[in-house]
Parts: C-alpha cells; sequence; structure tokens
C-alpha cells in the first residue's frame, strides 16, 4: 500500500513540474516568471498548513499530556518551517525577476518573516529545555502564544503598508482572465500534490521521531 | 483572603523586594539611559524625520523591556521560591500581580527615558496625549505577554538569549504599530485620524492579558 500511494504521489509531482514547464502558456501580465505560481503558492499553502497543525495538536497536548500530540506538533512545525524557507526563497527569486529586488517588505514578507522567526524561536525553546515533560509542554505553551499574534499581523500589517504581492491582482475580479483553464487545471494538480506530499512527509516523518524518542529513552 | 487581595500581596511582596534591591528597576534605567546617551551621541541633530526618531524611541525601550522584564520569574525560579508561590496563590492571581509590577517597572522607565529623548533629540512633541495612550496601550500588552514568557524561560537555559529571540516575534505587531502611532503624534499635523492604531494596541493588549492568564496555568503548575 505504501508502494501505491508513494508512486501516485510521484506521478502527480512529474505532472505538475511538466506541465508547469511545457503545458502551460506564459501568463499574459507577468510572462514567464508566473510559472513559479505553481510552486511558491502551494509551499506557502503547506506551511500554513502544517502551522495550524502543529497549532492543533499542541492544544490536543496541554488537554491530555500525551507526548505523541507533542510529536506531532514537533513534526509538523519542522515541515512548515522547511516550507516556510522554500516559500520565502521562490517569492524573492520571483520578486527579483519582477520589481528587480530579492526583498523590499511588502506586508506578506513581514508576515513570512515573522513567522520563520516564530518558528525558529520555538525549536531555540525546545533545545534550551532538558526535561522532557517541561519541554513539551513549554513548547505547546509558546506555539498557541505565537498563534495569537498571527491574525494581527495579517489583517493590521497590510493596513500600515501597501502591497505589490500579486495576490491582490490575481483576487480580484476578473481573476479568470490572468488564469487560463490550463493553468487553474496545473495550478489545482500542484496544489493537490504538494498537500499528498506533505502527508506523506508527515507520517514517515512521525515515525521517525518516535523512534529517535524512544531510543532516547533506552539510552537514559 | 479574596481574588483581589491575593493579587494585591503578590505586588507587595514584589514592590518591597524591589525597594530593598531596586535591582530591576535600577538595571532597566541604566540600560536604557546608556543606550540612550550612545544613541543620541552618535547620531547627533540628524535625526529629524519623526518616523525614524519613533523607531528610535521603542527600539531602546523594547530593548529595556527585554532586560528587565524577565526578571519576574527568573528571579523566583533562582531564589527557589517558585513553589511558595505555587503553594498560596492561584496561577492567574500570580500572573496579574506578576503583570502589574511588570507594567509598572516599564511605566517608570518610559516615564523617565521619553522626556530624556525629547530633550536630547530637541523635539516638543505636538501631541503628548496620543503619545502618551500610545505608550501606555503598548506597555500593557508589552508586560502581559513578557510576563508569560518569564515565566517560560524561568523554566530554561540561555534564559538571557532565549527571551528576546522567543518575544520578538510576537510582539512584532506591537512594535509596528508602536512606531507608527508615536510617529504620527511627532508630526505636527492631528494623529487623531489614526486612531485605529491605538484601538488596535488595546485589542492587543486585551488578547494578551486573557491569554496570558490562560497559558500561564499551564506554565506554572508543574
Amino acid at each position: 500500500m505504501p508502494y501505491i500511494i508513494g508512486t501516485f504521489i510521484f506521478t502527480i509531482m512529474s505532472g505538475v513540474l511538466c506541465g508547469a514547464i511545457w503545458f502551460t502558456p506564459p501568463a499574459k501580465v507577468l510572462g514567464e516568471t508566473a510559472r513559479v505560481i505553481y510552486f511558491h503558492v502551494p509551499v506557502a499553502w503547506i506551511s500554513a498548513l502544517a502551522f495550524s497543525m502543529s497549532l492543533w495538536q499542541s492544544v490536543q497536548y496541554l488537554r491530555t499530556n500525551n507526548p505523541e500530540h507533542d510529536i506531532r506538533a514537533e513534526v509538523s512545525a519542522r515541515l512548515g518551517l522547511w516550507f516556510c524557507v522554500l516559500a520565502t526563497i521562490t517569492g524573492a527569486v520571483f520578486a527579483k525577476a519582477a520589481w528587480n529586488m530579492y526583498w523590499n517588505w511588502d506586508p506578506r514578507e513581514v508576515s513570512i518573516t515573522i513567522l520563520l522567526l516564530v518558528y525558529m524561536a520555538y525549536f531555540g525553546l525546545r533545545s534550551a529545555v532538558s526535561d522532557p515533560e517541561t519541554r513539551m509542554r513549554l513548547a505547546a505553551v509558546y506555539d498557541i502564544l505565537a498563534s495569537f499574534a498571527m491574525p494581527f499581523l495579517f489583517f493590521v500589517v497590510p493596513r500600515i503598508y501597501s502591497s505589490l504581492h500579486p495576490d491582490t491582482v490575481i483576487n480580484s475580479r476578473g481573476s479568470n482572465k490572468i488564469l487560463d483553464h490550463r493553468m487553474l487545471l496545473v495550478f489545482f494538480a500542484a496544489l493537490i500534490g504538494f498537500t499528498l506530499t506533505y502527508f506523506w512527509i508527515y507520517v514517515l516523518s512521525i515515525r521517525v521521531e518516535r523512534l529517535v524518542r524512544a531510543r532516547e529513552e533506552s539510552d537514559e | 483572603m479574596n481574588y483581589v487581595s491575593k493579587v494585591l500581596a503578590v505586588i507587595d511582596k514584589d514592590v518591597r523586594s524591589e525597594y530593598r534591591s531596586k535591582y530591576a528597576l535600577n538595571s532597566a534605567l541604566l540600560f536604557c539611559v546608556t543606550s540612550l546617551v550612545v544613541v543620541s551621541f552618535s547620531l547627533g541633530g540628524s535625526v529629524t524625520d519623526p518616523r525614524l526618531q519613533a523607531a528610535l524611541l521603542w527600539i531602546i525601550l523594547f530593548f529595556s523591556s527585554m532586560m528587565s522584564l524577565p526578571r519576574a520569574f527568573v528571579k523566583e525560579q533562582d531564589c527557589g521560591t517558585m513553589n511558595t508561590l505555587r503553594l498560596t496563590c492561584e496561577p492567574s492571581q500570580v500572573f496579574i500581580g506578576k503583570m502589574i509590577i511588570n507594567l509598572l517597572l516599564l511605566s517608570v522607565v518610559t516615564a523617565i527615558v521619553s522626556p530624556l529623548f525629547f530633550i536630547l533629540f530637541n523635539i516638543s512633541p505636538p501631541h503628548p496625549g496620543f503619545f502618551i495612550i500610545t505608550a501606555a496601550s503598548a506597555a500593557v500588552g508589552l508586560s502581559a505577554v513578557c510576563t508569560l514568557l518569564s515565566a517560560i524561560v524561568a523554566q530554561a537555559r540561555a534564559r538571557g538569549t532565549l527571551f528576546p529571540v522567543l518575544a520578538f516575534p510576537v510582539l512584532m505587531p506591537v512594535f509596528m504599530v508602536a512606531v507608527e502611532a508615536t510617529g504620527k503624534s511627532l508630526l505636527p499635523q492631528s494623529p487623531w485620524a489614526n486612531s485605529q492604531l491605538l484601538v488596535f494596541l488595546a485589542c492587543y493588549a486585551v488578547v494578551g492579558i486573557v491569554g496570558g492568564s490562560l497559558l500561564f496555568e499551564f506554565v506554572f503548575n508543574e
């Protein structure tokens, strides 16, 4: 069964990669550079999904005190951080191509930077506490505390700083003038493919993390 | 003893021990004044943009709170008095008490440093009321979040470096809006058109207090 799922995910992702390069036409406004949308948006979506998952598992950990939830929260936060780094890099490369600047403190760039800092701090906190039970508890609390700041970031920052982010172009009325049906097909296939890949890595990492922790316990 | 008198007891205890040692207040004030002098000395009168001045003021205040606010619980942990607190008070009473202590500390520091800043940078604030409300509501949010984080780092190693790392991303919204609002209050035109910034700071303060006292229970009880 795992092989079937693995093959399925591999097929979708290969299809997305080929489709993004050869099948879709260049975008009208942004030209060839717009192909980044098939990677940048799904990767950003996955980091949001992984961080929400981490938050949910942290809440569950505080409710039940079951270390299994802490494993899931940690694994999800780690995946979210990696996907967040990927989203930052793909975004910066696109920004260089489109606006001739890797970084210009666009509201989205502010919020993704803070997300990166929050979860780096989360892992900093984890490594600074030696007792496993305390570490799980404090990490869960910090995860939830950080989530309180997020709504302020996403609703307020855009009102203070003006945005160049092309989302506002795509999401505004008449969006289908920019994305034609072939682009939409590859785009949604990419979203599904990346989501499946995330869950696949997530399940594998949970198994690895369980083994790592079991070994640490037996060493003590 | 009822709820309020226990909160007052926590505050009273900290005020007394602070009055004896004057450690927290002195270190925060010295840090603030030193960094203020360094900034003013190196920049002189060359900074005339209100937004830049506001950013400098908040960077100084922010880092001095990073120095002084973690002490609330680190001190208890180091003196071995954390368990006494656990035995005598409910977690939320300890949280509110410590938060008010941190707020007092921050208010005193701000009240001394801001006038000095205005003097050294030759600013006569055109809208002091707007600035005071900004500083006060930012201080409430800051002290609520920092009190919770102080209880977290008290149980960790490398506290001095860990605290700003944990605090900065969470406090980033307060910092940005406080800089923006202070910048507006230093401009000659009326800042009250931007009062939604103050509403934002107030909302953050409320979320900080409510969220902090809810989460504090998990940090405080072992």
